[in-house]
């Protein structure tokens, strides 16, 4: 409210002043540059809020003083200034802009003409309408080099994201700075996608090196809003959507499913289960018709809503610079989201505030400018989520299991027996009374439980709360010298509170005989404070720029859970409103004590903190825009090194050639307007190492305790928690990238090419050293891993009289290697749920991580080939069973002849976008997709005995010649991790689809808005994929890359919205 | 322009100079451990060391790898039991032995890892135990001897089973290697380290009874005799006879009148029970994924018949594996009338239960991994 009294008399005080000016009346005409007049430009008094939008015919007039600066902008073209005078005539320009384009590099800003490092910048434009949740996930197919994969389509989920490459097989996640303030991505979930001016991907080790010993997976930079110079802008937007599921996996309907489960059991010994396939009966002695129950179809909640409303209020003038905004955002998830067991909600509010506290500019020349920035972020969260990619129980797993044979609900005496085997329990019941059928009581399932059964429990509600406080305070000092302080601070409470209303019994491993209440909080803490010292001046045709720089950042945290069991009420579940004391104590038929449970749980204690502290400088230097240098160094000391190497120093340099500049290039400018070459090399770090790994300390494991007594009772034991490594320090990354860029035509056509190596020398394992040292090993810098791949941008604007179209793409290639994984064996297996024998790995000379199993050749077709198959290789397979491959040579078919079967991350990833915008209707296409990365089917279980099975099990072989690529049913030993279950997951993505419509100005204005937008869009509309799961895009974990344990899929989404404007 | 790069160059200085961060600003402390020697100072820590090097007699039976009980690896290689198991790949190592056709991938592996876990924490035991501090020196003597005791033990299953192995007594650094010596060589060592324990008299006997489970010098004595047996170390059988009579002649210890009772949880720690490997499933923190925690044993499920539904003191659910069938032959060995033939083996021909099973421990309470059984499938 003070600001808005302090503007409103700043606005009237100027106005007055210019009020006392010599005022004229201006008029001129804007055209384009093929002559035709522009309507609804924008002529603004330069620092004043005199403003005036051109007509029809692209004439305007102002009243403004001779000689006034006036600018001139429009929506796509640049902005351009001109003198007030009489009868002006101004033809607007695209181009403007973009050569004076600004990049932002850490610790200050940098003209994109003399960047000589490789950064992808994402503009707000770019980011608009691509993402609403997450403003990382906006840089998938926009950012070449930057692979970003959803690990689930769940709301709220974390996408992965690796900038060339995995770099380490500890830690790879790069470093989110959010205006200047260092975090991760639960920071990143507190930004509004809609308050993010620019994103830029700091890939190479140049332009990271600034930020030292965090920064070998590469840093993304976050810039938030500003206000810009004129009239307050209040912009209102919402958007309502419809989500479903693009694609339903094809499984087994009623009938195939018995005859294949008759098949199963007859090859292996046993009697047919159903008498007839085709006349099937359920257990409730119903008639199954058709599929039967189709599990997935219940399960996904179709048109589930996905809302959200943007408010901000920006503006700005000489003194005040401010950017308000209010954000809320609300998604059901597509599966459970119907019953509140999957749903997010987010408010985000944002103030953004630069004062210019003095301005002596004119006076003297130190100390003659002082400014003070807030930036002010508050975020809340309340969400749900189910597993979303698990075959031991999740929901969607579960429904790919269950067989269309099993209704949903048991009625009558069926329902009754089954009540009275589980009569411990209080089984879940649908609103008739009839209890959700059990898997385990009809068939044998294992761990897969009634998908629907599962949406009635109750599921913990997450809450968590943000803020995000900057202060800055930029003072000039002398000169071009400038000092810049900064203190930020990022405050994290989380928690979730959960409760076991009932004694539910889902299944074996997913059941409670007890009621019980939990609750979890946790606090973080973290603040940084930057002094800064810049200067920036050319002198004539040098142009040198210096940051000098100091920052201590400090981590620290804490959390509290406690539970308790038997609810009083269910209807008011809480730890307090509980009963039974704190112990149970049980009893035989003597009244001797023969145990005692524990009805009380709690837990709790601080995090360790986390410090850091850094020096470090820049010089960049670029005589006459034509050889640029720059030169970083970084010396970052952290809580987390040994005192045998507490700083680690960073340093890095980069070159640049702008060809363009050149004399000798002079005839090309009309049609060759940019031609720069880069180099860079540098070294960065990477702490997240863990802490105290140099040292040994104390700990209570519960490997340390014994019974000792003729009654046996419990001691508790300790011991020293590992071997330390003093030595033991930061992974340190290396990195050279070449790159070359063009422009053509002024910039009309631009192509850029990277070309990079990335060596990660001192990955973090443990040391190899014989296991009969008796004790963990200590962890040591031994791993060495390398990424390198090409990058290519490309970005074309043309126009057609009053059609403006952009194209843009962007492909990148990645070549992985695990040199050398540093510990003893060269390999560590990380494995797949159901296989013993396989899964993902980490090898020497791998990619990392790959699939690793047996190679399949085809299916013996008759008793001939599997005599010579046996006699050559001492098997005992039959016809219809897999021929597998002796990769090794040894004529022997054993675990050593498992090998790299594939891997899930893609070679090339690649992203285009079109737009178009003509006579008020704008329209976007953006296709994203990869190739050449691998899916690890894993969500067919042999072992579960009556589960259903995908479709493609119906190709099975039944007899010479019926199939080649999958076996018989029965033997086991054909199903062991193999190439079977690898499929492409290459895929081309339709991600978004956007047809919009701006009222004109002159309709709009009457009623005081400056613009109304309505738009249509479609999101994940069509994916060509040739992998027939839910979803190709699986990132769950580093290690479990590509493998589909029935993934939680991402949606199709329909959405309109409007755009306002005032 | 000299007065510029002056005034800027004083700047700069003046601002690294105040704005650097002290090195005591990295020091943070571990909210859940002490540096060692700040711990291992009391009584009371130090026997939280000594009880950790107690821990790994437990392990084998099932250690989160492989199954090792030290029962059915003692019998397999004689001829009194099969193997068991569902076919010759379930717990495979053991068949493989048994056939003479173990390999390098199919061997009593975890015993190394369990073995030498057991020498490294006695070494630290025995290290906490010089440092000064507020323990009395009767306390520390005991737990030295407590310790050396340990690790002769657990050297000498690593001697029985692998022959030729690393050897230390002090634990490893840089460049984490000890050798290899010969199992004779071993035995070298081993004898008089054991022999320095017996002669220096500081453990009892006998524990109390709240202390079962600890090592007594009557333990030293039974290994003693074990290992010169092992040996044919002809020179110390008279000593290891006059160990055994010590043992006799020992108002601690006496013959249990019924044999049945040495079996049943009741007799545990009787007065015929010279040592045993403690397990419990009250408060046990034992499950298959924590291994190593304290808690009940695997054994009687492995070693009961295959599906069997558990007797009285077994928590419900649990089933018998299978494994280790005594060979008729060597039940017929036994005379008709012999009264430790019917508590030793359980005649399962026929199908007929008799509640008289080895229930010498009490099984934790495993967890299932698999669902319920089907109903329409018998178990094969």
């Amino acid at each position: 409210m003070k600001e808005k009294r302090l503007l409103s008399l700043l606005l009237t005080v100027m106005l007055a002043i210019a009020a006392f000016a010599q005022n004229q009346t201006f008029t001129g005409k804007v055209v384009d540059p093929n002559g035709e007049p522009v309507i609804g430009a924008t002529i603004v008094q330069k620092g004043t809020s005199n403003t005036t939008v051109t007509d029809f015919d692209g004439n305007f007039s102002i009243n403004a003083p001779a000689g006034a600066e006036l600018e001139i902008t429009f929506v796509g073209y640049g902005k351009q200034t001109v003198l007030a005078g009489n009868d002006m005539h101004i033809v607007i320009s695209e181009d403007a802009e973009l050569l004076n384009e600004l990049v932002v590099i850490g610790y200050g800003v940098q003209k994109k003409s003399v960047v000589t490092a490789s950064i992808a910048k994402v503009s707000a434009e770019d980011l608009a309408g691509k993402t609403r949740l997450r403003a990382e996930d906006a840089l998938k197919g926009l950012a070449a080099g930057v692979n970003v994969i959803s690990s689930s389509g769940q709301p709220g989920s974390q996408s992965m994201i690796r900038i060339r490459g995995i770099g380490t097989i500890n830690d790879s996640n790069p470093l989110y700075i959010i205006d200047g303030m260092p975090t991760d991505q639960y920071g990143m979930e507190s930004v509004n996608p809609n308050d993010i001016e620019s994103i830029e991907v700091l890939k190479d080790a140049a332009s990271g090196a600034i930020y030292g010993a965090r920064a070998a997976n590469g840093v993304i930079l976050v810039t938030t809003k500003k206000g810009r110079m004129g009239k307050a802008s209040i912009n209102y937007d919402f958007s309502y959507g419809w989500q479903s599921a693009w694609r339903k996996r094809s499984v087994t309907g009623a009938t195939d499913y018995a005859i294949l489960q008759n098949e199963r059991r007859v090859q292996n010994g046993l009697s047919p289960l159903y008498q007839d396939p085709y006349n099937l009966v359920d257990a409730n002695g119903d008639k199954i018709v058709g599929f039967g129950t189709n599990w997935q179809e219940l399960l996904f909640n179709d048109n589930a809503p996905i809302m959200q409303h943007d408010v901000s209020i920006s503006g700005a003038s000489e003194k005040v610079n401010y950017y308000l905004s209010l954000g809320y955002f609300t998604q059901d998830g597509i599966v459970g989201g119907n019953f509140g067991q999957s749903n997010y909600d987010r408010l985000t509010i944002r103030a953004n505030n630069m004062f210019n506290l003095i301005d002596a500019t004119k006076e003297r020349n130190f100390l003659n400018k002082l400014d003070l920035g807030t930036n002010l972020s508050y975020m809340r969260v309340h969400s749900t989520g189910i597993e979303a990619n698990s075959t031991w129980g999740s929901p969607l797993g579960s429904a790919l299991y269950l067989a269309p044979t099993l209704p949903v609900t048991l009625r009558g005496a069926v329902a009754q027996e089954m009540m009275d085997r589980y009569s411990a329990f209080d089984l879940y019941k649908d609103e008739n009374g009839n209890p959700y059928t059990i898997p385990g009581f009809i068939g044998s399932y294992q761990e897969q439980n009634n998908p629907i059964a599962m949406m009635h429990g109750n599921p913990n509600k997450n809450w968590s709360h943000k803020f995000m406080p900057k202060f800055s305070v930029d003072l000039q000092l002398y000169d071009a010298l400038k000092y810049h302080f900064t203190y930020s601070a990022e405050l994290s409470f989380w928690g979730y509170s959960g409760a076991t209303l009932q004694e539910y019994y889902l299944s074996g491993n997913n059941n409670a005989d007890h009621t019980s209440a939990v609750s979890f909080k946790g606090n973080n803490s973290t603040w940084q404070v930057e002094n800064t010292l810049t200067y920036d001046k050319t002198f004539g045709k040098h142009t040198i720029g210096v940051v000098l720089g100091q920052s201590a950042l400090k981590f620290k945290g804490d959390e509290l859970g406690g539970s308790h069991w038997y609810l009083v009420n269910p209807n008011k579940p809480s730890i307090n409103y509980t009963t039974g004391g704190d112990l149970e104590i049980s009893t035989d038929a003597d009244g001797k004590m023969t145990g005692a449970t524990s009805l009380v749980g709690v837990w709790g204690g601080p995090y360790t903190e986390h410090r850091l502290s850094s020096l470090f400088a820049r010089v960049s230097y670029n005589y006459d825009e034509r050889y640029m240098f720059q030169a970083t160094v970084r010396r970052d000391g952290s809580s987390r090194f040994g005192s045998n190497h507490r700083y680690g120093v960073f340093p890095s340099f980069s070159l640049g050639w702008n060809i363009m500049n050149e004399k000798f290039m002079e005839d090309q400018r009309d049609w060759l307007n940019n031609l720069k070459l880069r180099f860079s090399w540098g070294k960065n770090g990477n702490d997240n190492i863990g802490d105290f790994a140099y040292t040994t300390m104390t700990t209570l494991g519960n490997t340390s305790n014994y019974y000792f007594g003729q009654t046996g009772a419990m001691v508790y034991g300790s011991k020293a928690n590992r071997l330390a490594n003093e030595d033991l320090k930061w992974e340190e990354s290396e990195q050279t990238d070449l790159g070359i860029d063009f422009g053509f035509w002024n910039n009309k056509l631009t192509f850029s090419f990277d070309y990079y190596i990335k060596k990660t020398n001192g990955m973090i394992i443990e040391m190899p050293i014989p296991s009969y040292v008796g004790e963990a090993r200590p962890l040591a810098n031994v791993g060495d891993m390398e990424n390198s791949g090409v990058e290519f941008e490309l970005g074309y604007r043309w126009n057609i009289s009053d059609a403006h179209f952009h194209l843009g793409g962007n492909a990148s290639y990645l070549k992985n290697k695990l040199k050398n994984l540093g510990n003893d064996t060269g390999f560590l297996n990380y494995g797949i749920s159901q296989f013993s024998d396989g899964g993902t790995r980490a090898e020497n000379g791998q990619p990392f991580p790959f699939f690793y199993g047996y190679k399949t050749d085809g299916i013996l077709q008759n008793k001939a080939e599997a005599d010579a198959y046996n006699n050559m290789y001492g098997t005992s397979s039959n016809p219809g069973d897999f021929r597998f491959v002796d990769t090794n040579g040894d004529n022997k078919i054993n675990s050593d002849d498992r090998t790299n079967i594939g891997n899930g991350v893609p070679d090339w990833t690649f992203g285009l976008t079109f737009d178009v915008d003509w006579k008020g209707f704008d329209f976007g296409v953006f296709f994203q997709g990869v190739h050449g990365a691998d899916v690890f089917d894993a969500t067919y279980r042999q072992d579960i005995a009556s589960g259903n099975y995908p479709t493609w099990v119906l190709q099975r072989w039944t007899g010479e010649g019926t199939s080649n690529t999958v076996p018989t049913l029965g033997d086991s030993k054909n199903w062991v991790c193999s190439d079977m279950y690898i499929q492409d997951g290459s895929y081309l993505r339709l991600k978004n689809i956007t047809l919009g419509y701006t009222l004109h100005p002159s309709l709009t204005n009457k009623i005081g808005i400056s613009r109304l937008r309505i738009y249509g869009r479609a999101e994940n509309l069509f994916t060509w994929t040739k992998y027939w799961g839910f979803d190709p895009e699986i990132g769950s974990g580093s290690t479990s890359l590509g493998v589909d344990y029935g993934i939680y899929p991402q949606a199709r989404t329909f959405t309109v919205g409007c755009n306002l404007s005032f | 322009m000299k007065k510029h790069i002056c005034i800027i160059a004083g700047l700069c200085a003046a601002f690294l100079a105040l704005t650097a961060c002290s090195d005591d600003f990295l020091e943070v402390k571990n909210p859940t451990g002490e540096p060692l020697e700040e711990y291992y100072t009391t009584e009371e820590t130090l026997n939280e060391a000594l009880t950790a090097a107690y821990a790994p007699l437990h392990w084998p039976d099932w250690d989160g790898t492989a199954y090792n009980d030290l029962t059915v690896d003692g019998e397999i290689m004689g001829d009194d039991f099969w193997v068991g198991g569902s076919d010759n790949t379930d717990n495979q190592h053991w068949h493989r032995l048994f056939n003479f056709e173990a390999d390098g991938n199919n061997t009593l592996a975890t015993l190394w890892g369990d073995f030498y876990s057991g020498i490294k924490r006695c070494n630290d035991a025995i290290k906490y135990a010089s440092w000064d501090g507020e323990a009395s020196a009767d306390f520390r003597r005991s737990m030295e001897m407590q310790a050396r005791l340990l690790r002769v033990y657990y050297y000498n299953i690593l001697w029985h089973y692998y022959g030729n192995v690393p050897f230390y007594l002090e634990n490893l650094s840089q460049p984490y290697t000890a050798p290899q010596m010969s199992a004779d060589e071993i035995y070298n060592k081993l004898l008089p380290e054991l022999e320095e324990i017996i002669a220096s008299n500081v453990l009892p006997m006998r524990w109390p009874n709240a202390e079962a489970g600890r090592v007594s010098q009557a333990f030293a004595y039974m290994l003693y005799a074990e290992m010169v047996m092992y040996q044919n170390d002809q020179a110390r059988y008279a000593q290891a006879l006059a160990y055994m009579k010590q043992i006799i002649a020992d108002s601690n210890y006496k013959l249990n009148p019924s044999f049945y009772d040495l079996w049943q949880e009741s007799g545990e720690w009787c007065a015929e029970s010279i040592f045993e490997i403690n397990y419990n499933d009250d408060q046990a923190q034992r499950d298959w994924s924590t291994s190593m925690a304290a808690g009940g044993t695997v054994f009687p499920t492995l070693c009961s018949p295959n599906g069997w539904g558990g007797g009285e003191g077994w928590d419900s659910g649990n089933d018998g594996w299978g494994f280790l069938p005594m060979r008729v032959e060597a039940y017929n060995m036994y005379a008709e009338n012999d009264a430790r033939r019917d508590v030793t083996c359980w005649d399962v021909r026929g199908y007929s239960y008799t509640e008289r099973y080895l229930a010498r421990q009490v099984s934790p309470p495993e967890r299932q991994q698999q669902g319920l059984p089907d109903l329409q499938e018998p178990e094969l």
